[in-house]
């Protein structure tokens, strides 16, 4: 079935982007690409580096239009919105985890969690108030005051994670979350993605992380800017069936 | 939208280079804020201490030089009025009453001015303390003078410079001794630190004419026109508006001129006030390349902060809201520093008024009027129509393009 046909949740379909590289000449940094990212499963990007992973990851979340093809979400076609259109889609359905969390240590961890709510609002509503302090509590955080740059790494990312929830985005997109984790924070996050799929979210990360991997419902490897098999024997953990 | 949040975390994350920014601004906005308020603060304080000098007659020379020595008692060299247009001032109908003033003597670095009563009644509009001298051994003090109703003191020959009682001064002591026998009220003006005596003891005190028969102890008019030396200047009192032209016409001739201390004033202001545009022109100048200086140093800083900024993009931020947080950063910066150089140029104008006061006698006020302010909304406003440039920049950079940089 082209996933494309269905209305529901996040699909792309013959998705390409091309650059130009130094020398003026093309190149495909993806191509052909056709995959749906359903709710309620966990979705991993995997392959070499260079292969097109964050690439795509920035096309589903809006930030690069495509040179070709379509991204489709719940009957909004994504790619053919205008900038701010794709700001304000990204602002309301996709919570995004980076890294290096890349958190503004200055502030607290109330505020950190709550800068997505700042570019509507002058004042934070207080259902959005309200949700922020479930997600502390929630995510184990310290106090609401302490500067985030007193965390510790681990809790440096859920405090990432509970920023990528506070608008209760539908798509969660994930760009090597567990990459500058220790073992058993990487666990903790990889459980928290999980958990969240199963409150029928679309969760998709970039990762190399065979941990990651192996709780992905669905696996899409990518190479040279196309789909294709993973090189099964890096993630230990990968079930065949998994592969997209 | 509330970019604010991110603007305080930027400036604490920057907060060295905020500060010398806030600094920069501050110096620029206090010098041109202090410039206007102590020009206005020695007008207004050189207008309030000559007011009550209606026309002042004197030999002919610069009425700026006169003004300074017989209305601000600075030391300096004036030529003397001829005798007989001293004698035919003295006894001219159209003035109330004509002053004539003698100097030549301090105590203690504070200088003795020779004149008549009706002088001293006149500036203090009646005395705080005692009676005015009725006798040539009497003296009137100033209201800041340190000396009291009833104390005595010799006179010293010769006018203190620059505040050193030695410099210029022949410092042997005349044998007078005279009794202090009232104080004057506040004049705001340096005749609140003098020593006034009858003129007639200068006069006697250094030899001359004592402008009475010889053997007389009168102070004060009638004088005789036999025994009237010629005088420094003198301070006239018409008794008409129509007096005053009439008799600031009959005394400018070749040999004297009639001045009012507010003519000579303007003229001095004139030049305060061209010196006081070009300064300011020159801080407004030096402001505008201060905030353009700044703005490029805010956009340097900016890069330091492109990861947290294409962060916040991804998250949904608009460009606007990437605009407003480079835009408010730097109107923050220049907000801050323009109200600590208002408060910095008030400080600095109030000091430099307490210096000038205490040097000069001339009480001075200084204020911020709306000169000022107005000045520090002109920078307020050119810096932040500049901050829409960092704003502009920052939030065009691509995002795809960024997020692959960083």
């Amino acid at each position: 079935m082209n996933p494309h046909d269905t209305e529901v949740g996040l699909s792309v379909f013959e998705l390409g982007v091309s650059f130009c590289d130094a020398t003026g000449d093309r190149f495909n940094a993806l191509s052909g690409i056709t995959a749906q990212f359903k709710p309620g499963q966990v979705t991993a990007i995997v392959g070499p580096s260079g292969s097109g992973k964050t690439t795509l990851l920035h096309c589903i979340a809006g930030i690069l239009v495509p040179s070709s093809g379509v991204i489709r979400h719940d009957g909004v076609i994504v790619s053919s919105l205008g900038e701010s259109a794709r700001d304000a889609w990204r602002r309301h359905n996709c919570g995004m985890v980076f890294q290096d969390f890349r958190l503004i240590d200055e502030l607290t961890v109330l505020e950190n969690v709550t800068t997505p709510a700042m570019f509507g609002h002058y004042r934070v509503p207080p259902i959005l108030r309200e949700r922020t302090r479930t997600l502390i509590r929630d995510f184990g955080l310290p106090e609401r005051s302490v500067p985030t740059s007193r965390l510790s790494r681990g809790e440096r990312q859920r405090v990432a994670l509970a920023r990528a929830l506070l608008m209760d985005p539908a798509i969660i997109l994930a760009d090597e979350p567990t990459a500058s984790l220790d073992r058993a924070n990487a666990a903790s996050v990889a459980g928290t993605l999980e958990a969240l799929a199963t409150q029928g979210k679309a969760v998709v990360c970039v990762t190399h992380d065979d941990l990651l991997v192996s709780r992905a419902h669905e696996v899409i490897s990518l190479k040279a800017g196309r789909m294709g098999p993973p090189a099964v024997d890096q993630f230990p953990g990968l079930r065949a069936g998994d592969l997209a | 939208m509330n970019p604010w949040p991110i603007v305080r975390a930027f400036l604490v994350r920057h907060r060295w280079a905020a500060l010398a920014f806030v600094f920069l601004v501050a110096a620029g906005v206090s010098l041109a804020v202090a410039l206007i308020s102590q020009e206005r603060a020695l007008r207004t304080g050189s207008t309030r201490a000559a007011d009550r000098f209606d026309l002042i007659v004197a030999a002919p020379g610069s009425p700026t030089d006169v003004l300074l020595t017989a209305v601000f008692l600075r030391p300096g060299t004036t030529k003397l009025l001829p005798p007989e247009v001293t004698v035919r001032l003295l006894n001219d109908k159209r003035a109330a009453f004509v002053a004539p003033i003698g100097f030549g003597d301090s105590h203690r670095g504070a200088p003795i001015v020779g004149t008549t009563s009706q002088l001293v009644t006149h500036l203090s509009n009646e005395l705080q303390e005692g009676r005015v001298f009725a006798r040539r051994e009497e003296a009137v003090v100033g209201a800041a003078s340190p000396m009291k109703v009833g104390e005595t003191f010799q006179p010293t020959h010769g006018i203190p410079r620059d505040g050193n009682p030695e410099e210029d001064a022949d410092p042997h002591e005349h044998g007078a001794m005279i009794t202090v026998v009232g104080r004057m009220k506040p004049t705001g003006s340096p005749w609140d630190s003098a020593i006034m005596v009858p003129v007639e003891l200068v006069w006697q005190l250094h030899s001359l004419p004592d402008g009475h028969e010889e053997g007389s102890e009168a102070v004060g008019p009638p004088f005789d026109p036999a025994q009237t030396p010629g005088v420094p200047a003198a301070v006239v009192r018409p008794t008409t508006i129509a007096a005053a032209y009439q008799l600031r016409n009959a005394y400018t001739t070749n040999d004297s001129m009639a001045f009012f201390p507010a003519e000579a004033l303007i003229r001095l202001y004139s030049v305060m006030g061209d010196l006081r545009q070009l300064m300011s022109l020159l801080a407004i100048v030096t402001q505008a390349l201060v905030l353009m200086a700044i703005v490029m140093g805010v956009l340097l800083l900016f890069r330091f902060l492109v990861p947290q900024l294409i962060t916040l993009r991804a998250l949904g931020a608009p460009r606007l809201f990437i605009a407003a947080i480079a835009w408010g950063f730097t109107a923050t910066l220049v907000l801050a520093g323009v109200l600590l150089g208002l408060g910095a140029g008030y400080g600095l104008s109030y000091g430099v008024s307490q210096w000038l006061a205490a040097d000069t006698g001339v009480e001075l006020t200084p204020t911020l009027a709306s000169s000022e302010y107005l000045i520090a909304a002109s920078i307020l406003a050119t810096g932040w129509i500049l901050a829409l440039l960092p704003a502009y920049v920052v939030q065009r950079r691509s995002l795809a393009i960024s997020l692959a940089e960083s």
